[in-house]
């Protein structure tokens, strides 16, 4: 069906019976870490194993009370195939009041056991969504977050001083499904979303070692900042 | 005489009177019933091939039984055949020269197999589909669903292929820099992209060699060669397109990836396939492509060959032809640091060895071992059988995957390597193009991110030709109008009473 041009270029290789050529593989990328099932395997494990961070806070404007908080993550699942990463997160807070104050909320006073408070978060994260992922102590974290909410006269403090690790993107794409809980009462379900997902650890050197595995987790499920500029 | 099978077919010499025309005793050497019978006494002495030309009352007897079964027929097998000198061949062919220099060659049952005239020449199939037609400038192939390719030499010394009239190419050449090459404006539907070529010369014959828009660094070849962390769900886009709808029975891609070279392969089956389509003539009934002969059986009467239904790419066939991408990877990647070296590095004389595998580009009409014609649609899958010897212009493979009506999977074609050139450089077109896809979309689309040592040097622009601003669409349209006035002119002139 086809015929060949009447035109043929003058240096015309000539190649009757050329035996074909061996020819090598391309060299392998230049080493793109681990994949991503080790990746999120060490995220997985590394975030079940954790166990529970027990922290102390405290505000400048409630000089009386204290927060006692016991963090746990848990039931980390990773899926390589889906880039996602379920998980757990329960805090249990007990607010200590100093003898003689009590504690408000909503002008009334709280007592006996609504001091006790249990959160439960369960939530999957989307690592194709993240676009950035950032290291900071929970004490730094607060106070910008409350000098964000125009209140930097007010500091928190956190003792012993342990570190967050936060999921960041430019859409509100972080969805959780929260479960609280007041003293007895029964337990309020609510599924509010954000731009920020936050995960606490006891130590700066595990919060970093896993903000380093996330990030190259993000990058090889195709994520990361796509801005141009 | 008694034909090669022991069936029993006409004897000129012998004494009966006449033969009974459809009767069990004149079939032929094909199986196929004679139309006529031969006066005893019409004949001439045999020449040195057996063939027989009858007298002048011979051949009137011939012709006015061939017309009286042709005006059963239909298409252009009811036209009548004019009168004119008839000669009987061994196999019941007959050959009736006309006036005017045309000459028809009769299949035995009286179909058109043939016409000629001066300058110009058609085949046809047995239901009188034309098949090809060659005028002075222009070569009409139409292949077994109806498809017609268009070529036209023309007197700029480009060439215009048209496919349907729906896309094609302009190809011209161009010196650039000191340097011959050829260049294709492709037109596909609303897409126009531009393939340059250089020449080489292989079993003798002069080759178009592709040369690809870009040089990537090898970790980049590297990167699409090796398998990737982990499978990557993918999603094309395709869903609902009609030409995936209409192929939904022979392709599928698959929904994750665990490689570049698996992932171009879906990219380059789906490019071809989605341009066969429109090639095709991108019916309006997905279930139904272009004109279909309802009677395509009857083309298996005659020396077609055709598929009773599709024999899909399976699994294992993509993954044969993953495996032939991943290699191409390999021969890119030479080719890309040693470019003047490119086409015994990348080309033919590389992939020449036995069970390669070759994705057809375009319709192609090709002849089986057993001499059947058949025809090949864009997606079909042939593997090599064997190297061809050094002085042969063509080669032999296996159908392994084609479509209702085309070549069966299974029997061996022979195919030219011109042909096979041509489906080479389209493989190494789209793999070009997919190349630059996942360059500039890696890490995004559900891509995988590529390591920074095979994204970070840039690719290296191939020479850059002046672009061909010709309308190439209008070029095409105008060139299936003219190919449509030829068939009619060609119908014209053979069936012209009294010239």
């Amino acid at each position: 069906m086809k015929a060949i041009g009447i035109f043929v270029c003058a240096h015309a290789l000539t190649l009757a019976g050329v035996p074909q050529q061996p020819v090598a593989p391309p060299p392998k990328p230049a080493d793109s870490g681990p994949s991503l099932a080790v990746t999120l395997q060490f995220i997985q494990d590394r975030m079940n194993d954790q166990g529970t961070v027990g922290f102390v806070s405290t505000r400048s404007d409630l000089s009386a009370e204290t927060f006692r908080n016991f963090y746990t993550i848990s039931d980390v699942v990773a899926d390589p195939s889906a880039c996602t990463l379920q998980k757990v997160e329960t805090t249990k807070i007990k607010i200590e009041v100093a003898d003689g104050n009590t504690y408000n909320e909503g002008g009334k006073p709280v007592t006996g056991n609504d001091l006790f408070r249990v959160s439960k978060e369960t939530s999957t994260i989307h690592l194709r969504a993240v676009d950035s992922i950032r290291v900071e102590s929970l004490q730094d974290r607060n106070n910008q977050g409350m000098a964000e909410a125009a209140r930097p006269e007010v500091s928190v403090t956190v003792v012993p001083r342990i570190y967050t690790l936060t999921l960041v993107s430019s859409k509100p794409v972080f969805k959780f499904h929260v479960s609280f809980t007041k003293g007895a009462e029964a337990p309020v379900e609510t599924d509010p979303s954000g731009k920020l997902d936050t995960l606490n650890f006891r130590d700066e050197e595990t919060a970093n070692k896993l903000a380093k595995a996330f990030t190259h987790a993000v990058e090889l499920c195709g994520g990361g900042n796509k801005d141009p500029f | 005489m008694k034909s090669e099978d022991g069936a029993t077919t006409y004897t000129p010499h012998a004494a009966i009177s006449s033969y009974s025309p459809m009767s069990a005793t004149n079939r032929t050497s094909g199986g196929m019933h004679a139309a006529y019978s031969v006066p005893a006494t019409a004949t001439a002495p045999r020449d040195a091939s057996g063939n027989s030309m009858l007298t002048a009352s011979g051949s009137q007897s011939v012709l006015h039984q061939v017309n009286t079964a042709r005006s059963g027929m239909t298409g252009m097998n009811k036209k009548p055949i004019p009168s004119g000198e008839v000669t009987v061949h061994p196999d019941g062919k007959l050959t009736v020269a006309s006036t005017n220099g045309r000459k028809f060659d009769l299949r035995p049952n009286g179909s058109l197999a043939s016409f000629h005239a001066p300058g110009k020449g058609a085949s046809f199939r047995s239901d009188g589909r034309l098949s090809s037609m060659h005028t002075g400038a222009m070569n009409i192939n139409v292949g077994p669903r109806g498809q017609r390719t268009v070529v036209t030499e023309r007197l700029d010394h480009s060439r215009l292929v048209g496919f349907g009239g729906h896309s094609g190419y302009l190809e011209r050449h161009v010196v650039h820099n000191g340097h011959t090459y050829f260049q294709r404006t492709y037109v596909l539907g609303e897409r126009r992209v531009t393939y340059v070529y250089t020449t080489y010369s292989y079993h003798g014959m002069v080759m178009q060699h592709y040369v690809p828009g870009f040089y990537y660094a090898p970790a980049f070849y590297g990167w699409a060669y090796y398998p990737w962390d982990r499978p990557v769900p993918y999603s094309w886009g395709w869903a609902g397109t009609p030409w995936l709808a209409f192929y939904s029975a022979y392709f599928s891609p698959w929904n994750a990836y665990l490689s570049g070279a698996n992932w171009l392969t879906d990219y380059y089956l789906g490019q071809t396939l989605a341009a066969g389509y429109q090639a095709d003539a991108a019916p309006a009934d997905p279930g139904q492509p272009a004109s279909y002969a309802a009677d395509a059986e009857a083309q298996a009467a005659d020396g077609e060959a055709y598929a009773q239904a599709d024999t899909p790419i399976t699994p294992e066939v993509k993954q044969a032809i993953a495996d032939e991408v991943q290699q191409q990877l390999a021969y890119e990647n030479a080719a890309a640091t040693q470019p003047e070296q490119a086409a015994t590095l990348s080309d033919l004389p590389q992939v020449m060895t036995p069970n390669h595998v070759f994705v057809v580009n375009q319709d192609l009409n090709v002849v089986t071992a057993d001499q059947q014609s058949c025809g090949l649609g864009a997606g079909g899958v042939l593997k090599l059988i064997a190297t061809p010897a050094d002085d042969s212009p063509t080669a032999d493979l296996s159908v392994v995957s084609s479509r209702r009506y085309d070549c069966p999977a299974g029997v061996t074609v022979t195919v030219s390597l011109q042909d096979l050139q041509d489906m080479q450089n389209h493989f190494r077109a789209q793999l070009d193009s997919g190349l630059k896809t996942l360059h500039d979309e890696q890490g995004q689309q559900g891509l995988p991110g590529a390591p920074n040592s095979a994204i970070g040097p840039p690719p290296r622009p191939s020479e850059a030709l002046p672009e061909d601003n010709q309308n190439v669409q209008a070029m095409l349209t105008a060139q299936d109008n003219q190919a449509t006035q030829a068939e009619f002119g060609m119908t014209q002139v053979a069936f012209a009473a009294g010239q």
